[in-house]
């Protein structure tokens, strides 16, 4: 803007409304007074929406890697390292298991043994 | 050319255009008028401004014709020469339709018709109007709702 246009005379307030309302009055005669109606609504900004709902799908996605998993890491596809861990398991329960009864037929024969050599009740 | 691109493009000309008429008709009151009339001319024929590639300089054209008519209307020395030369380039009258939409607009209140101008010229919601005015959203629309029906009976 040079100096010569900012000593000039700025054009009143009035105007600028009464050039408004003209505009305005053009508006309504080409649209009607209909043009008054309220605007459409603006759009929802969906990137709020979007935002947070992603952030917790991200979230969710961790949490359920993270977790700790609650069905047993031993299981088997192929059915006979199944049955081989079965069996193995069973062996490690029947060795103490077969000592213990090994123990008790031995304390029994002593036990017969002894209800042998006994001629008397009162022997015992 | 929409009303409301005519609004974008020429409003901001609107203190340039007063000046030229200011120096030519030296009244501020006739410079004020002269102006209005050329925006009313203009918004008359959107269609044709179009193809307007200076809307300044098409302005400053339009502007002179209406200031030479004034000058000529207001003086007792007949500008005969002057006038004929320039009398083609004046556009045809407005229309009626947009001389009574100019009258409705008129006929209301100042209040009113700054609602209007927020509305139609400055296209803000009805909300955005509320929180610039301090009224509430209801008490807008039972005051556009009434505007309409004025509107709508002069147009």
């Amino acid at each position: 803007m040079t100096n010569t246009e900012n000593m000039e005379p700025k054009a009143p307030g009035e105007l600028r409304e009464r050039l408004e309302d003209t505009v305005s009055a053009a508006i309504l005669a080409e649209r009607g007074p209909q043009a008054l109606d309220d605007a459409p609504r603006r759009p929802v900004r969906w990137f709020w929406v979007a935002a947070p709902a992603l952030a917790l799908a991200c979230l969710t996605v961790v949490l359920a890697v993270r977790q700790p998993r609650l069905s047993p890491y031993d299981t088997f596809s192929d059915p006979a390292l199944a049955y081989a861990a079965l069996e193995q398991a069973f062996s490690a329960f029947s060795e103490p298991v077969g000592a213990g009864f090994n123990a008790i037929n031995v304390s029994l024969e002593s036990f017969d043994q002894t209800l042998e050599n006994a001629q008397t009740p009162q022997q015992l | 050319m929409t009303p409301e691109e005519f609004a974008r493009l020429y409003l901001p000309l609107g203190n340039r255009f007063y000046q030229f008429a200011l120096r030519l008709l030296d009244s501020q009151e006739d410079a004020e008028d002269a102006v209005q009339d050329l925006y009313i001319k203009l918004l008359s024929d959107l269609e044709r401004l179009d193809t307007v590639q200076d809307p300044k300089a098409w302005g400053y054209v339009l502007l002179r014709n209406l200031c030479v008519d004034r000058i000529r209307s207001r003086s007792a020395r007949p500008q005969e020469a002057v006038s004929e030369a320039l009398a083609a380039e004046v556009p045809e009258e407005p229309s009626e339709r947009l001389e009574r939409a100019l009258a409705a607009v008129r006929s209301l209140s100042d209040a009113d018709r700054s609602l209007v101008r927020l509305r139609l010229v400055h296209d803000l919601p009805y909300d955005e109007i509320a929180r610039l005015t301090g009224k509430t959203e209801l008490a807008l629309r039972v005051a556009f709702y009434r505007i309409k029906n004025k509107i709508r009976k002069k147009i």
